[in-house]
């Protein structure tokens, strides 16, 4: 009930889709899920040393090509329970496959052939891109589904004192306001009761992410290292 | 100096904090920043003059991409509306044509914009100023 009343009740997992009997249903839920994640795919090229130009090119081919060649997702790993994983292999391997094709046209034009590696593709750089663009689209969509079920549900004030007490110092650095100007701001009866309504709304946000990442994976048990992998997206570059 | 991955992921969340800005937005700004990290938004990227033809021909690269591959009917039209200011930055800002398509179809979709509430202000406002640039240049 919850999750239809964020209007979202269509968002099963992704490999039941992939899985579907139903051709059509299978295709509209491809061509959402690989939609809704295009910012990644974008971030690997533009990662990989492409120009805006390149990348916005390369990205729309890329989407276009999966859905009308939807195998293209099962060929890239059927043993990776990780829609992230194949589709980070598939994006990896459609660019390997374009600069191929590039390089023998630029060959048979007597132009000499680039070095596939030019663009860094085999480097950590693209794959830290795309993952970090995972995580942010992971996170924009959990907070945004929060937002959303808190308004519905009544909760507004819960999700202010959330937002300013735990969202805003863990994401952006901000100072936590402190308990006593959110009581006097929202009419609250007091600092306990904003801090009831933090615990409440943490867990409707572990909820929410754990919905969010599940959908993504073929085996529930690979919930924790993908959750781990989601932080380590954040956090930015190994270094 | 480019931003750190981390500091460029911490900006794009706070976007998603914002009240006023729905995912879509959210990835309209990150994509402007990619083009332009200077520039803090795409209404930034958009509304300062100075902002070159080079970099404008690259946000209305980014901004067609969004139209095409956009997940919901939401983003696309988003991104459709922020192509449209991209082309109305060109006439505004330095009176250049960066789009091949008619000055009538072009007109249309700016004056739709203008129409649109919700979209910001200053957008509506470039889109506005376009329409002017496009009759009196007719």
């Amino acid at each position: 009930m919850i999750i239809e009343s964020c209007g979202s009740h269509t968002d099963w997992g992704v490999f039941d889709h992939l899985k579907d009997a139903d051709e059509q249903q299978a295709e509209l839920a491809l061509n959402r899920i690989v939609r809704r994640y295009w910012p990644s795919v974008y971030a690997f090229l533009r990662g990989s040393g492409l120009s805006v130009h390149e990348a916005a090119d390369l990205t729309q081919e890329f989407v276009c090509e999966v859905l009308l060649k939807k195998d293209l997702l099962i060929r890239a790993d059927p043993q990776r329970g990780r829609f992230r994983s194949l589709l980070l292999t598939s994006v990896r391997n459609f660019v390997i496959s374009h600069k191929r094709k590039a390089a023998k046209r630029r060959t048979r034009t007597g132009v000499e052939s680039e070095e596939l590696g030019r663009l860094g593709i085999d480097s950590q750089t693209p794959v830290d891109a795309f993952n970090a663009q995972w995580a942010t689209t992971i996170i924009r969509r959990v907070i945004d589904r929060l937002r959303k079920r808190c308004q519905f549900d009544g909760m507004t004030e819960h999700w202010e004192v959330f937002e300013h007490r735990v969202l805003r110092p863990l994401l952006v650095g901000d100072a936590p306001v402190e308990y006593a100007i959110l009581v006097k701001r929202l009419d609250l009866e007091s600092a306990a009761q904003a801090t009831n309504m933090v615990v409440t709304v943490k867990r409707l946000f572990a909820q929410e992410l754990r919905h969010e990442i599940r959908m993504t994976l073929d085996d529930p048990s690979d919930f924790a290292s993908e959750l781990a992998e989601l932080f380590r997206g954040l956090e930015g570059n190994r270094q | 100096m480019k931003p750190r991955p981390q500091q460029r992921i911490l900006e794009a969340l706070k976007w998603a904090l914002d009240d006023s800005a729905d995912p879509a937005m959210a990835a309209a700004d990150w994509l402007a920043r990619d083009i332009d990290p200077e520039c803090g938004s795409v209404v930034g990227l958009l509304s300062n003059p100075q902002t070159s033809l080079e970099t404008l021909e690259r946000a209305k690269a980014a901004f067609k991409t969004m139209r095409i591959v956009g997940e919901t009917v939401a983003d696309r039209k988003l991104g459709g509306m922020l192509y449209a200011s991209v082309i109305a930055a060109a006439l505004v800002h330095h009176g250049a044509r960066i789009s091949r398509q008619s000055d009538g179809v072009v007109r249309r979709a700016l004056q739709q914009i203008d129409s649109e509430e919700w979209y910001p202000e200053e957008l509506r406002t470039l889109a506005s100023l376009a329409c002017s640039y496009l009759e009196c240049h007719a």
